[in-house]
């Protein structure tokens, strides 16, 4: 036998416990590569998205990355650890560390590689899957399936060195190990954890500080990171530190601990905190992330159902604009040069401020709308008396108050009984309808303002002029001369854009989901063949069926609902972040709706796990 | 006398390619308060058997009585339930848990039956006490020697005061001096508590402390032999047994006596 046949005869014989490590790393490599795709996808690659959201997925795919180094670590390190025996054997009979270097590498180039095949397989079936179903969830158009060159070259670069690196990694960490730990590796009981009273006030003192900060400080990028940073280091604390001393006051408990089957669940507890410390709080962690994205989003979705207006295209000339005649033009040339049909309404008005919030508006006069807007059909007024077409409020800001106003110019000041208030006309301004003669008196000191409309149909097609006249107007950022409005543009910016970014929001929280799962499920299945060993030499004294299942079954409620729990309470401040300072105003109710789907995943999770756990468990046990 | 055991006609046949008969019409009874040795060679089926009483193992044919029930019979959860009442096991490799205090081992049958916590921790006192592991009762297993190690799975046990106790190789993985100590301690309790004991060993040594020693050979029974007032002479007659029952001498541990 030679060793390279040793090797492979290692792995041959022995598929179940490289099974679980070849799994989880398929899984990473999965993740990493449907991410990729989309990224790299030729039809993102063209229009839709701008630079930052570009910027904000590539950052996005670094973190997923790193995600998956740990994970694989994660998964490589709790299988060499049930190998570590298996080391010892070796190295007492004389195997050099040079040969199990070898050794180690070569498997783990090997499943690597493995690996690596199967998760951009899987990658790719999930993927389409994934556009249709994602394309369907946000009404857009599917993407389509295509041959992702670089991202096959990425995710095949990324993780050969990973795994390599890793593998390095991990031989470091066995050669520091004496031959007789190896020898007694996995079966020496792990020393039962102190806590320790510096960490645990830390620990409150990280939780603390973050959750307070979210509630109460000013938002900016430094106190973001602050509060990220604190809840991260909190969150770990309160694993590592906290819940020792929850379980030592259970313990305490001798009526509760010694009752029938709490001896053996939390004992079990106890004895394997520090595993579960890092479990929960990775767990916790990504679920937050999850969470909070899905949140975020689903309040985004909500924001935008404004009212329709009925122009495609409106453009605001105040009086101070010198490039009116040019900037008209340059609309109507557009227009024309589309073969576009259009209607022209023009209308002139004065700029003002009126209401609680001194909310812009334009005075027209009565006789002037009347003509220009016969349909409307607006009702006689007198001196004194006003129409308003707008929204009386906006983003939870009253901007008519009952019946009466005040109207603000420049020089002047009158106050107005609004006779109704309508829906609004323009989508650039409200319009607030004034008799002649209040007009005339107003327009006596100002400079009067022209507003026009154009109505045209089919005009979803007009983005691309809409985006040149838009820039042609109103440049980069701002200008406070004129203003132009697309509905276009308006259309591209809140339903096509959002549905996108909701897409990628949806897609990194699943991906964070399934990877909060995935975990949980590597963990349960790694302990699987200690437990069930433990479970037999229980049974033979006498424990029954259903005590083992319900033992088992608190086990995995534990770890399946305890991170899910922090990850809520986590998610729950961060929403709260972004409603105190985003002006998100529907956050409470899609936070719930988003808490309640996932937990119902959740739930349908742990049942499926507890069966499949269970029924191994049995199987072995009460054959 | 009350027959604690009864072993009728059973026969185990372990299917698999090669169908193997394990063990062949083997009948005996056990009496109460009586200590019995089961010997012989590696593969005679000694374990077998003990699987079959303790029904970890279900026979292929023929039937075993415990108190009058037989435990094949039952359903799962009663079974669980009669082991640990009807039943208690020492192991070879001990079957301590390390999640647990030696103390907590030693209640765990009686937890599992939700007996008062007070009246169990007066149980774990006084039979630490008889077993002389009162000292170390909130140990880790993995901070104790093997024959406390050994002596904590005995408590264990017998806590629950079990009709039958089973031991499989209680002295396997113990030098002699706690080999001693074991043997010592489960005669004590043999006489103490009129406790019924069954031992499957390897070790004539340890076997000199029963009262009658079966032996079986190629899974039938093949002799048995009882003990007089001597030990010494007892321990004799075993080592005399097993030479006639083949192999080697070496096959055995050497004598210790």
């Amino acid at each position: 036998m030679t060793f390279p046949q040793f090797a492979y005869k290692n792995i041959t014989r022995n598929l179940r416990a490289y099974m679980a490590f070849y799994l989880s790393s398929s899984f990473a490599v999965m993740i990493f590569f449907m991410f990729a795709m989309f990224i790299f996808h030729p039809a993102l690659e063209t229009g839709y998205m701008n630079n930052i959201a570009k910027k904000g997925m590539k950052f996005a795919e670094w973190i997923i990355f790193g995600f998956s180094i740990f994970f694989i670590l994660y998964s490589l390190s709790t299988f060499l650890k049930t190998r570590k025996k298996e080391f010892g054997i070796l190295t007492i009979h004389g195997a050099s560390p040079k040969q199990l270097r070898w050794l180690i590498t070569l498997e783990n180039v090997f499943i690597g590689l493995a690996s690596i095949i199967t998760g951009i397989l899987g990658g790719t079936v999930l993927a389409k899957f994934f556009f249709i179903a994602g394309a369907y969830m946000v009404k857009m158009e599917p993407l389509q399936l295509y041959f992702p060159l670089e991202a096959l070259g990425i995710t095949v670069g990324v993780f050969l060195l990973l795994f390599i690196l890793i593998s390095q990694f991990m031989l470091f960490t066995i050669h520091s190990e004496e031959v007789i730990s190896l020898l007694k590796g996995s079966e020496k009981p792990k020393k039962e954890p102190k806590p320790s009273i510096l960490f645990s006030v830390l620990g409150i003192l990280f939780l603390g500080t973050g959750f307070g900060m979210s509630l109460f400080a000013g938002i900016d990028m430094g106190s973001a990171v602050v509060i990220t940073l604190c809840t991260v280091i909190g969150t770990y604390l309160f694993y590592s530190q906290l819940s020792v001393w929850m379980i030592q006051l259970l313990k305490r408990n001798k009526k509760m601990y010694r009752k029938g089957i709490n001896l053996l669940w939390i004992s079990d507890l106890t004895y394997r905190i520090k595993d579960n410390a890092r479990l929960f709080f990775i767990v916790s962690i990504v679920s937050a992330v999850a969470f909070t994205a899905t949140g975020t989003l689903a309040t985004y979705k909500l924001m935008f159902s404004t009212a329709e207006t009925s122009y495609a295209m409106e453009f605001l000339s105040y009086a101070t604009n010198q490039d009116e005649k040019k900037q008209l033009e340059f609309i109507k040339e557009k227009l024309e040069q589309e073969n576009i049909d259009y209607q022209q309404t023009i209308f002139k008005a004065i700029e003002a401020r009126q209401g609680p919030m001194s909310y812009p508006v334009l005075v027209v006069s009565h006789q002037d709308w009347v003509k220009q807007f016969p349909e409307l059909q607006a009702p006689n007024i007198h001196d004194g008396e006003g129409i308003y077409y707008g929204e009386a409020k906006r983003g939870g800001y009253t901007i008519v108050n009952g019946n009466k106003t005040k109207l603000l110019t420049d020089d002047q000041q009158m106050s107005i009984t609004l006779q109704s208030i309508e829906e609004p006309v323009f989508y650039l301004s409200d319009i607030l309808v004034v008799d002649h003669n209040t007009f005339r008196q107003l327009e006596q000191n100002h400079e009067l303002s022209t507003m026009y409309g154009f109505q045209f149909e089919n005009w979803k097609e007009s983005l691309e002029i809409s985006q040149e006249i838009q820039s042609q107007i109103v440049g980069e950022t701002f200008n406070p001369n004129a203003q132009y409005f697309s509905k276009a543009v308006r259309y591209f910016e809140t339903v096509q854009l959002p549905s996108l970014s909701l897409f990628i929001g949806l897609f990194i929280a699943i991906i964070f989901f399934l990877a909060a799962g995935s975990f949980l499920y590597f963990r349960l299945f790694a302990d699987l063949y200690e437990e069930r060993k433990k479970y037999k030499s229980l049974a033979k004294i006498g424990l029954s069926e259903k005590e083992m299942v319900k033992i088992s079954t608190i086990q995995m409620a534990i770890l399946f609902f305890l991170p899910f729990l922090l990850a809520i309470i986590e998610t729950g401040f961060a929403l709260h972040v972004l409603q105190r300072e985003g002006g998100y105003f529907h956050v409470f109710q899609s936070g719930v709706i988003t808490i309640l789907g996932f937990l119902g995943l959740q739930i349908i999770y742990f049942i499926v796990m507890r069966h499949s756990y269970n029924k191994h468990l049995k199987e072995y046990v009460f054959r | 006398m009350e027959e604690v055991l009864q072993v009728k006609e059973i026969n185990k046949i372990y299917q698999g390619k090669v169908a193997f008969q394990a063990l062949t019409n083997v009948s005996f009874s056990v009496e109460k308060g009586e200590f019995i040795g089961i010997m012989g060679p590696s593969g005679s089926g000694k374990t077998t058997l003990l699987n079959l009483i303790s029904t970890i193992d279900k026979p292929t044919s023929g039937k075993v009585l415990i108190n009058g029930q037989d435990p094949h019979q039952l359903k799962k959860e009663r079974l669980a339930e009669f082991r640990r009442k009807e039943l208690g096991f020492v192991f070879q490799d001990f079957n301590l848990l390390d999640t647990l205090t030696l103390e907590e081992n030693i209640m765990l049958p009686l937890t599992l039956e939700n007996v008062d916590p007070e009246l169990i921790e007066e149980k774990v006192k006084t039979i630490s006490k008889k077993l002389g592991i009162d000292a170390i009762l909130t140990k880790r297993t993995y901070e104790v020697s093997g024959g406390q190690k050994q002596r904590t799975a005995i408590a264990r046990a017998i806590i629950h005061q079990p009709k039958l106790l089973l031991a499989d190789e209680p002295t396997g993985n113990l030098d002699s001096k706690a080999s001693k100590d074991v043997m010592q301690t489960l005669q004590m309790i043999n006489e103490n508590d009129q406790t019924t004991m069954l031992m499957v060993t390897h070790d004539p040594y340890a076997a000199s402390y029963c009262h009658r020693v079966i032996f079986i050979k190629d899974g039938k029974l093949y002799n048995e032999i009882y003990r007089g007032t001597d030990q010494k002479a007892f321990f004799q007659q075993i080592m005399d047994v097993l030479s006639m029952l083949g192999g080697d001498r070496d096959d055995f541990s050497t004598v210790r006596l």
